[in-house]
This record gives structure tokens, sequence and C-alpha cells, in this order.
């Protein structure tokens, strides 16, 4: 490349960015009152969208002259909705559990008024000297925010805002360099692939690089199947253009035209943004033909999976954007050198590829820097199950897993004991309390039977049951498996059986050793990824928590008060109130009668097991209780 | 070592089945496609079995059915590569993939029928059976399943009459389950008509039911029976 | 051509040929259910092929593995023989064994394996997971039982092969069958009645009436 050329791209780039930032800076800078609404699918969950349209109504009511933005998830679901006021003259407020209600009283009372409510605020969103900030929470301490910087403070559905904030940059940075320059940049910063297993991002580039055939393909892969991860949604809806940047960054690498997002269908708000930010960018001619002049053209599709966690495996995707089962095929040949239409293709996790603007944007080095040296770089996690902040974190590699639960998370809702942390989804483990203290990167939490995998982090308390927790997954997995090969299709199938016969008290101890058997024959012989970690799951619980199992085995009885069968429901009659009805009424089944002296009593043959008499029972009774095993309830006198 | 457990039939081209090369046959191969296609197109079957056995069309459904595909697969370029983006937006049309059109689209990407029946029992997207006008999905996604989502699904069973996969036999409602829909801190979580709930409780699941309930009796005007 | 070791015999082989073949074209049995020679891409769905080789980690199955020069390859290593025990196994536990009904009977694959493994083919190790589907009998030549299709994928392929495509795959995991579209009889989705896929399939669960 001349150097004539790379400086007509610099220019075209040039002028994009001036026109962004002006808009930017306006809104800055704005007399008016911002108000910022988190319209992810989470936030939209929580009822966001109604917080929305009360805002809208109100403004226009009263003729208010406030700028509102949509913007992506910010990583607090737990405080979902989420508003963020910026009032001049004031720090960006941030508001957690916003309904209508609050909504109107923060019109009222702020925005017209001068009181900023701060009984319903999280925080001021920056370090100030008037209000408590929320940067000042433990969390932000370990929080590193790299893939998630914008998630929740620019406009998704606005290019202006990404290119303001450094976007594109990176793309007009790397049309100057040459794809060579380009591999070894990334190689050097030692980024591995986000997907899970952690393969080197560099070296598959420079695979697919080398590859002869043309033409080649470039797939950003956000087919998140884990039943617990949540992280492409969030990118995808909250900044589209990081993950459309980096596929331009990649086609160009290795010398591709085409590219596609393959997204789940599950995902429909992730869907209709990544293809808005398409057309955006193709529009300002950042995506297309001849890219800000640079004679390179590059253009994506969405391609909407189906709904099959096994496409996850990239040569299982590919099957499915050829118009066929998602069944994976062997590998060797790898898709970088064989894979779409039997062409070079190169897929990475949409994680992966938002990253790697960061790093051509920063440096090498500054990427290297971060993390540990087998694990530069941050990652993700979407804390889900029992924990106080349920959300997205992003930490640096090598924070250790009682630092993201305790400190980041919040500890273990209700007061309860932690017992186990789930990481990974079904290809992942589960890892107790002695764990807690290791590090979080690629090969430490392989080795101890667990995997990165899609960094879904379910933490679980002392009421959940860990045989129930493997049934779950390999209930899970087994609905997933393709079918394709014996040890997947049948073999799950089996430790399935033999899961759910252990959760109904009718296991043997012979079934815990056929158990660790079969789970070993799965992990070996299993053609694909979804195959070969099912398991995890049965080995890591059978390692860590054996005598869960055992207590199931041997006396039918479930110490977490979890497994259906195993469990009943039972009112203490010494606690138990006369003159309360509470329980009768909530019971779905009608199984809850008084008896002659108004002391309620459960007809175990009608109970279902929902648990709803526990929850209504007034809390200065609690005469609601769970047993386990059933013969403790006492007979009917 | 002699071969006595050398099956017969490993090597099929020796058996003298196969024929040289699959180019030879491949205009021959488009014509067989076509042809079932088209008797099946034309509503020439009569399959007995499956789940779909029990479904019947009226003539102005056939007709919907036949414009929709028709419409779909002039819309999307007909290749191979894109049969399931077809599928989907038949499916977006019509609420689930009716046979007919399913071999109208085999027909038209010159495909063995069975090869879109294939791919349409294997994804969870589709569906083979129209469904319900209000669609219930239950995600049962890790944290939904430890927040006790198999309760919601059980109270959604409970209340419906219907088990997952099912559609109530008045057609107003529909229940699936769904691997996750990303709102894990939300657990448990249902989407109900495409609107996602999260923190969903037995309680709310009666909540839910009652509003459709009342919606429905403000449709149906005084005097009029309800459908039940 | 190539000089490999196979269970202690030096054997030839062409450049890249899959060792499956390489071994089973010098007589040495490796067992295989889902290989079919000649078709562009291994299938390896059976993973019944498994052999060690020297100087690699773990298991490898031999229908995908290309022989290279100075190969050593072992087809019965004890972890190889537990492995494959147990994966045969798996299919048994899944299949319909009913041979005295079954007209594959004599001529069929698992009976042959489980002699060659030393496995009873009505083993109590593992629950009984047997499939319910409807046996299609509406073909005059081709009786379709898919409750005894272990999935080798060779019928599919054979039935293309002959350009006709009347067989395919049906929903997927455990309940994933061979059938035919729209679960419609094998008599009325254009299959010619060659028998061809008859006579490749393994088990009992296409056959030929006469």
């Amino acid at each position: 490349m001349t150097a004539k050329a790379s400086a007509d791209i610099a220019r075209a780039f040039h002028k994009l960015r001036v026109q962004a930032r002006k808009e930017w800076q306006a809104l800055k800078d704005s007399p008016k009152p911002q108000i910022f609404v988190g319209t992810a699918t989470c936030g939209r969950a929580a009822g966001a969208l109604e917080v929305r349209d009360t805002f809208r109504k109100l403004l226009a009511e009263g003729d208010i002259d406030a700028i509102l933005t949509e913007v992506g998830c910010m990583g607090y679901c737990y405080a979902e909705p989420l508003v963020v006021i910026a009032k001049p003259g004031r720090p960006p407020i941030g508001y957690g559990y916003v309904t209508p209600g609050v909504a109107e009283r923060l019109v009222k009372d702020f925005l017209l008024a001068d009181d900023p409510c701060l009984e319903f605020a999280l925080g001021a969103m920056e370090e100030n000297e008037l209000i408590p900030s929320i940067l000042d929470q433990p969390r932000f301490k370990y929080e590193t925010r790299v893939l998630l910087h914008h998630c929740g403070s620019i406009d998704p559905e606005n290019l202006n805002h990404y290119i303001a904030n450094g976007g594109y940059e990176a793309l007009t940075k790397a049309l100057g360099l040459s794809p060579q320059q380009i591999v070894e940049e990334i190689s050097r910063s030692g980024l591995r692939g986000r997907g899970g297993a952690g393969f080197p991002t560099g070296r598959k580039w420079q695979i697919c690089l080398a590859a002869p055939e043309t033409p080649k393909y470039v797939i950003g892969n956000a087919d998140e199947g884990d039943p617990g991860a949540f992280m492409d949604r969030a990118i995808l809806e909250s900044t589209p253009h990081s993950v459309l940047e980096g596929m331009a960054i990649a086609g160009y690498v290795i010398g591709a035209e085409r590219g596609y997002l393959y997204v789940r269908a599950e995902y429909p708000l992730a869907v209709a943004r990544a293809e808005t930010a398409i057309r955006q960018a193709r529009e300002a001619g950042l995506l297309g033909e001849n890219i800000l002049g640079s004679g390179f053209s590059f253009d994506i599709e969405v391609f909407c999976g189906s709904g099959a966690f096994v496409c996850g495996e990239e040569t299982a995707l590919i099957s499915s954007m050829e118009g066929r089962p998602g069944m994976p095929h062997h590998r060797p040949p790898f898709p970088a050198t064989r894979g779409l239409w039997s062409k070079p293709t190169l897929i990475n996790n949409v994680k992966t590829l938002a990253l790697v603007p960061h790093i051509l944007r920063r440096s090498a080095q500054w990427h290297a820097s971060l993390g540990t040296p087998a694990s530069p770089g941050t990652a993700v996690f979407a804390l889900a199950g029992k924990v106080v902040n349920t959300g997205l974190v992003e930490v640096p590699m090598g924070t250790t897993l009682r630092q993201l639960i305790f400190e980041v998370g919040g500890g273990i809702a209700k007061g309860k004991r932690f017992k186990a942390v789930q990481i990974g989804g079904p290809s992942g483990g589960c890892l107790p309390e002695g764990c807690l203290d290791l590090p979080i990167d690629f090969d430490r939490l392989s080795q101890s039977g667990a995997m990165m995998g899609s960094g879904g982090m379910v933490v679980l308390d002392e009421d959940d049951c860990m045989v129930e927790v493997a049934r779950y997954f390999l209930d899970f997995t087994q609905r997933e498996s393709c079918g394709k090969c014996t040890p997947c299709r049948l073999g799950t199938k089996q430790m399935l059986a033999i899961l759910e016969d252990i959760t109904r008290g009718r296991g043997t101890l012979a079934d815990l050793a056929l158990l660790k058997e079969l789970a070993e024959v799965v992990r070996a012989a299993s053609l694909c990824g979804l195959g070969k970690t099912a398991p995890n799951p049965v080995l890591t619980t059978l390692r860590y928590f054996e005598d869960e199992y055992i207590a199931h085995v041997t006396e039918g009885r479930c110490p977490a008060l979890m497994c259906h069968d195993l469990i009943a429901y039972y009112i203490l009659p010494e606690r138990c109130e006369r003159s309360c009805d509470a329980c009768v009424g909530s019971c779905a089944v009608e199984a809850i009668s008084p008896n002659r002296k108004r002391i309620k009593v459960i007809d175990q043959a009608k109970c279902v097991k929902c648990g709803t008499c526990l929850q209504s029972c007034p809390p200065q009774y609690s005469a609601v209780v769970r047993v386990s095993p059933p013969s403790l309830v006492p007979a009917e006198r | 070592m002699t071969q006595p457990y050398l099956s017969r039939y490993n090597d099929l081209a020796d058996c003298g089945l196969l024929r040289k090369s699959w180019s030879n046959k491949t205009r021959g191969l488009k014509d067989d496609f076509k042809r079932v296609g088209m008797e099946l197109a034309r509503g020439e079957f009569t399959g007995p079995v499956s789940d779909m056995a029990e479904m019947e069309t009226t003539l102005g459904e056939e007709k919907d059915i036949a414009e929709t595909t028709q419409r779909v697969l002039q819309q999307v370029p007909q290749h191979r590569g894109n049969l399931i983006p077809i599928l989907q937006r038949i499916q977006e049309g019509l609420g689930y993939l009716p046979r007919s059109a399913m071999a109208q689209v085999a027909h038209c990407l010159h495909i063995p029928p069975i090869d879109v029946y294939s791919v349409a029992t294997f994804y969870n997207q589709f569906r083979l059976s129209p469904p319900g006008k209000h669609r219930i999905k239950v995600c049962l996604g890790t944290a939904c399943h430890m927040k006790g989502g198999q309760i919601i699904l059980e109270a959604w069973q409970r209340r419906l009459g219907i088990r997952v996969g099912e559609t109530t036999q008045d057609r107003q409602f529909s229940l699936d389950r769904v691997a996750c829909v990303g709102c894990c801190a939300m657990a448990p979580v249902s989407v109900v008509d495409g609107a996602v709930e999260g923190r969903v409780s037995p309680t709310r699941v009666d909540g839910i039911l009652l509003g459709f309930g009342l919606e429905r009796e403000r449709e149906v005007p005084k005097g009029e029976t309800g459908d039940g | 051509m190539v000089r490999l070791t196979i269970d202690g015999k030096e054997v030839q082989a062409r450049q890249g040929e899959k060792v499956l073949w390489a071994a089973l074209d010098n007589g040495i049995y490796i067992p295989h259910l889902c290989a079919i020679r000649g078709a562009e891409e291994p299938h390896a769905g059976c993973r019944l092929c498994f052999v060690e080789i020297e100087g690699r980690d773990g298991l490898v199955t031999a229908c995908t593995e290309p022989a290279v020069g100075g190969m050593v390859v072992h087809t019965s290593t004890e972890r190889v023989k537990r492995i494959v025990a147990t994966v045969f196994e798996l299919l048994l536990a899944s299949h319909p064994v009913d041979c005295a009904h079954c007209l594959r009977s004599g001529g069929c694959e698992l009976q042959r394996l489980a002699r060659f493994l030393g496995i009873k083919l009505k083993s109590r190790r593992f629950r009984q997971l047997v499939r319910e589907f409807p046996i299609d009998d509406s073909h005059p030549a081709i009786l379709l039982d898919p409750n005894k299709c272990i999935l080798c994928h060779r019928c599919i392929w054979t039935c293309r092969q002959r350009g006709i495509g009347a067989l395919g795959y049906i929903n997927r995991g455990f309940e994933r069958r061979i059938g035919t579209f729209g679960d419609m009889p094998l008599a009325e989705v254009g299959c010619e009645g060659c028998e061809a896929c008859a006579q490749v399939c393994p088990v009992g669960a296409l056959a030929a009436k006469r």
C-alpha cells in the first residue's frame, strides 16, 4: 500500500469522525437534561419499555425539553430496569428497579423540580463530591471493562456514537497495514478465542491467511447456546459495531469479501440491532464495496441460527449455514482450511472479534499486559443464580473465583451458604468452596475439571442439589445432541437415565461406578466438542460432591431438599396458626385442608410439591417445612 | 488372520451397487426430485403416520400456505444455503411449517423433500403443527431451572391442561420450552406472546391467564358464548 | 505408497489412504459400521474403529486417520478394547435384540461384531432404552424398521448415490431416526424398490422382503 493510498483512507475516515464527534459533543454539552434507558432484552424483561414509554408520554405531556436515549445493557441486570439521568450541573445518576411510577416521580421531582430522588438511585455514574458514586462499590475495584466499556453508555443504533468513542479507528489503521503485520500484532497480544476452548486467535488467522483457496469467509459466532450465558447477546444489543469492525478487520486479513454474523433466532433484538448496524456501516462506506476508498470490499449478512446448541461447534455451524441439519464433521480438515462451501472459513466468537479493534487501536502490549501471561486480557462472565449482583461482569483473567463471586457479585443472596459455582454451562463443571481461590484462566479452569466455556457462571447455594444440577445439564446435552455419533447419542441418554434414577431414589452404588465409566467413554469417544465435554458436569460433581450422590443412593435423601421425589412438604402442627388459611388458598391442587383442630394438613397423595404453601405461610409462623426423605412426615393421627 | 468377520457390505463400490460417478446421474437426479416434489406439491400424498397426520387443513388455509410459500421463495434467492432462512420466513408467515410448503421448497431448491424435513425436524425453532393464538415459552436455562423453572412449567401445564409442545383444544394457547432467552438475571422467565416476563411465580401464571381471559371476554360481545 | 505397521505387521498403503482401509486390505480387522469406501468424507459416527497410534495422545478413529509412512498402529490395546466394547454395548442396549424374528439374522453385523468382541447380545450392564417408532411395511419390496437402525448412514448415502434420495434423517439426538419426507410410507416417496439400501444395511432396519 502506498503512502498516498493510506493517507486517502485516513482522510475519508477523518471526515466521518469529525461529523460523529460533533454530534456526540453536542449531546454531551447539551443544556437539556438527558435520560438514558437500558432497553436490551434483560431490561425489557423487567419492564424497560413501559418505563421508556412513561418517560416519553410525560415529556410530551409536560412539554419538557429533554433528550431520551435508548442504550444497551449496562450489566447490572439485578437492578433492571435501569435509567441514567444526566442533568446539567449534576453528575449523571443511575437509578435501578425503575417502574413507571418511579419514572413519574423522576420527571416531576428531578426534571421539573430539582430533587434527584436519591432514594431510588444506585449512585452517581462518575466520581463527584455531592453524591456517592457507584464506582466506589467493591466490584469496580476488580472490574476492567474492555468489551463492555461502551455497553450502556452509547446508543447501539447510532453509528456516530460508536465512531466518536474510537470506533472504526482500528479498521482504518488496519487498512494501512499488511495482513501479515496484523496477524503478528494479534499473535503478540496473546489473544485467545473467547468461544470457550481458548485457541490462539493469531494462529487461527495465520492458517486461514495461508490457505490458498478462494473465496474465503468470515463467520462471527453468536450462537450462544449455553443456557446461562448472555454476553454475546448483550454485546450485539449494546455495541453491535464493535463486532462488525472486528469482522471487517478479519476479512481484510484473510482476504475474504463476505462475512456472516451467526446469531440465535432466540435473540430477536440482537438480530435487529445487528442488521441496523450493518445498514449504517454500509451507508457510511465502512462496509460494502471499496471500504473507505481502500479497494478492499467486505460485506456482512446476518444468519439466524434456528436453535441447536450443537451449532456452536464450528463444523455444525457450517452445516447449518449450508442448509443441512447441524451435524459436526470430523476435524481435520479444520474450517480455517476447508469450511463453508468447502472454502477456507474463519470462525471466531463475537467476543473475540470485538476485542480485535481494541487491540489494534491500543496495542498488542496493552492487551498482553492485562490478565495472566498464558491467558491475557479480560473475561466476561454472566453471573446468575444465587448471587446478589446478577448480571454481566468483566474482570481481568487471573481474578480469583472468590473475588468474582463475593466482591464483584456481592456474595450469596439471602444470607445462604455458598455451595458451588457452575462455570462454562453444559460443557463446564461445578467447583466447590475449596476451589474458590483458583485464578480464572483457560488452563487453570480446565485442570480443575471445569471450563471457561461461554462464560456462564451460575452460583449455587445450600438449597441446590448437585445431583440435580448434573442431571439438569445431562438432560440438556442429551436433548441437544445431534445424534450422529453413538457415544453422545446413547451414552448421554444412559447417563441421564442413571441420574434420573438417582434423583428419584432408585439408584444403586453400582450405578455410580457405571456412571463414572460411561462418563469416561463418552468423553474419549465422542466426535465433537459437545459430546467430549458433556460428562464434565457429572465428573466434577462426582469428584467434589460424592457424598451427596451417596446420600441419594443409600438413604433416599436429598441433602439440599431439592429432588422432587425425595422430599415432602409438611406443616408443623405446633407452629400452624389456627386462624390462618394462607396456605389453603394458595394451594393450586387443593391438597391442604384444616383438620378438626383447624391445624392445616397436607394430603401427600394430592401434593404436587410446587412449594407455593411454603412461600405463602406468613413468616411469623413459618409452619411449612420441607423434609427429606418423605418418610419423615409422620403418619396422620 | 482370515477375513471371516469382514462384512460383505463394507465396500459398497465392490458390491456393484454404485454408479461410477455422481455427475452422470445429476440430471436424472434433479428430475427425480422434481417429480417427487411435484407430486407432493400437488397434494398427491396421503401419509398415515407422523405428528402431522392429524392436521387437517381447509382449502382456504391451503391457499394461504401456497401463497406465503411462493412469496418467500420469490424474496429469497433459491439456493441450498438459504434453506433455513426460507423455512424461517415461511414459519414467520404461517406460524408453522405445513408439509405442502416444505414440499414446495424442496421442489424449488432441487433437493430431496426429505432434506427439508430433516432440517425442519432437527432445529428447535421449527414446528410442524399450528401454534396457539397465544404462545407461551418457558425458559429452562440454567438460572431459570435453579430458580424453579420446572415448577413454573408445571404450573402452566396444570393451568392449560396440556403438555410441552402441545396446543390447547381451542387453539388458544400453545406451550413450549426454550433453552435460554438470555435473561438469566430475571429468572425464572416465561415468554408470553414474544414479551419476556421475568421473575414468574405460579401465582403470576394465574395472573397472566386471567388477563387473557378478561381480554377475551371483552372481545366476545355479551350474549354470544365464548369458545371456552 | 507408504509403509506402516499395524499390530506388528508391516503393510503398504496409498499415501493419504485411511488407516481403516489399509488394515482391512491386509486382513487386519478393525470393527466398524459406518465407514464407506469411496465416500467423499468419512461419516465417523459409529465410533467403533478406534486405534492407538504411537506418538499420539488418546485414541483416534481409523476411518478418519490418513496413513503416513512409518506410522505404528495398534488395533487392540486394552484401552481400545474397553472403549469399543462400551460403545458397542451402548448400541446393543438401544437395539431391539429380537434375532429370532429378524429378517437380517445370520447376516447381521451386530451379531458378528458381538462375536468378534466377545460380548453377549443381551447385555445387562446398561438400561434397555429401545425406541418405539412405527414400522413402515408399506413397500412391496422393502421393510423399514427405524427402531433397529444404528444410524450408520450407509442407506442414505447409497440411496443418494443412486439418485433417488427417498431416505434421510428425522429429528435429532436419541429421537433421531431414518425415515421419509413427512413420515410418509416408503412406497409413496419415490422409492424405486432397488433394494440397494437393504443390501447395505448392517442390521434389520431396512430389509428386502424377498
